[in-house]
């Protein structure tokens, strides 16, 4: 089964080699997909010099648009299996196996990395962040009737079939509630698995914020009562 | 002799504000020939209205609002948000848009290394 990681990198050049490495190390037959998302920096540079497919957004519009970028990138590269991946150091590649697990069993159309099942890593997650976290996981939870209990970890892994579903509207952050939704409505089977957060102050900064968090909701409902594609 | 005060001033001044930016707007090939001629009728009127505010209390008249004036800032109102709507669709349409045609480049012109 071909696995393609895909990872979406807005202004990510002090991160991204390492990322690649560990992608790299863990996964060595993965085929990988940066989508650089209009950065400013050499991350554009960084990524192409990498053994990977790399997709370039001339301008910068958002986690959405290049996630929905990099997965179609890689359902026409023959992926089997999409793992998304953030490029912030935040996620331990050594995850990727345990969460394409139940997919290549399967056992799961789909694998969300929950950053609330281990209990560990959830102390070190900053008080702002896991309010803010457990606040949108309510509210997707609500919309879209579901039982998730991180509703915006980026390390998640689809099967192909999944994928093809996966008709990504929202450019922004709104992007991984709004998978879910997806997921839900077409009655995908979800798992959830403990994954490993690396916390360190760029990740922090870089993460969802307050503001970022208030514009989800804003996008959710706005998209809910059919106002926004 | 008219009795004019510095509100109907602003009134005219606005006017022809819009009608100049709405010329220089036709000119630079921005607006289409019927476009500046709504602003040129809308600029027209508000001047009509600056200076003779009576012709608002006679247009509105039909309203059961009382005062002209209110009906016309009541109206001018709904018609705002109806235009803020209206700019909001087509801003939503045009990032839709913008992001499936820089999607259709990055994954056209993508770059590989084995």
């Amino acid at each position: 089964m071909r696995l393609i990681v895909v990872i979406p990198a807005y202004n990510e050049e002090e991160t991204l080699k390492k990322v690649l490495d560990s992608v790299k190390k863990a996964a060595p037959s993965a085929g990988i997909v940066v989508v650089d998302d209009g950065s400013k920096d050499r991350t554009y540079s960084i990524a192409a010099a990498e053994k990977a497919i790399v997709c370039r957004h001339l301008i910068n519009r958002g986690l959405g648009a290049s996630l929905a970028t990099g997965i179609t990138c890689a359902l026409e590269e023959g992926a089997d299996i999409i793992v998304t991946f953030d490029a912030d150091l935040q996620h331990d590649a050594e995850d990727i196996n345990r969460l394409i697990k139940p997919i290549r069993e399967n056992s799961s159309d789909a694998v969300i990395g929950s950053r609330f099942l281990n209990k560990e890593d959830l102390a070190r997650m900053p008080l702002v962040k896991k309010l803010g976290n457990s606040f949108l996981t309510f509210f997707t939870n609500k919309l879209g009737d579901l039982a998730i209990s991180d509703s915006q970890s980026g390390l998640r892994a689809f099967n192909r079939r999944a994928a093809e579903r996966l008709i990504i509207i929202c450019d922004r952050y709104e992007v991984s509630s709004e998978i879910l939704m997806i997921l839900g409505r077409n009655n995908f089977r979800i798992t959830e698995i403990p994954m490993k957060a690396l916390y360190d102050e760029r990740s922090i900064r870089k993460g969802t914020t307050i503001r970022s968090g208030i514009q989800i909701i804003v996008g959710l409902m706005l998209k809910k009562v059919g106002l926004k594609r | 002799m008219l009795d004019i005060k510095a509100i109907q001033f602003f009134g005219a001044l606005i006017a022809v504000w819009l009608l100049l930016a709405a010329h220089r707007f036709y000119r630079a090939g921005k607006l289409k020939k019927s476009d500046l001629l709504i602003w040129a009728g809308i600029s027209a009127a508000l001047i009509l209205i600056s200076f003779f505010p009576v012709f608002i209390s006679l247009a509105f008249a039909p309203f059961i609002l009382g005062r002209g004036l209110d009906a016309f800032l009541v109206l001018g109102l709904l018609g705002a948000y109806a235009l803020l709507f209206k700019i909001y669709v087509k801003t939503e349409e045009s990032n839709r848009q913008i992001t499936e045609l820089i999607r259709k480049l990055a994954i056209e012109d993508r770059v590989r290394k084995r």
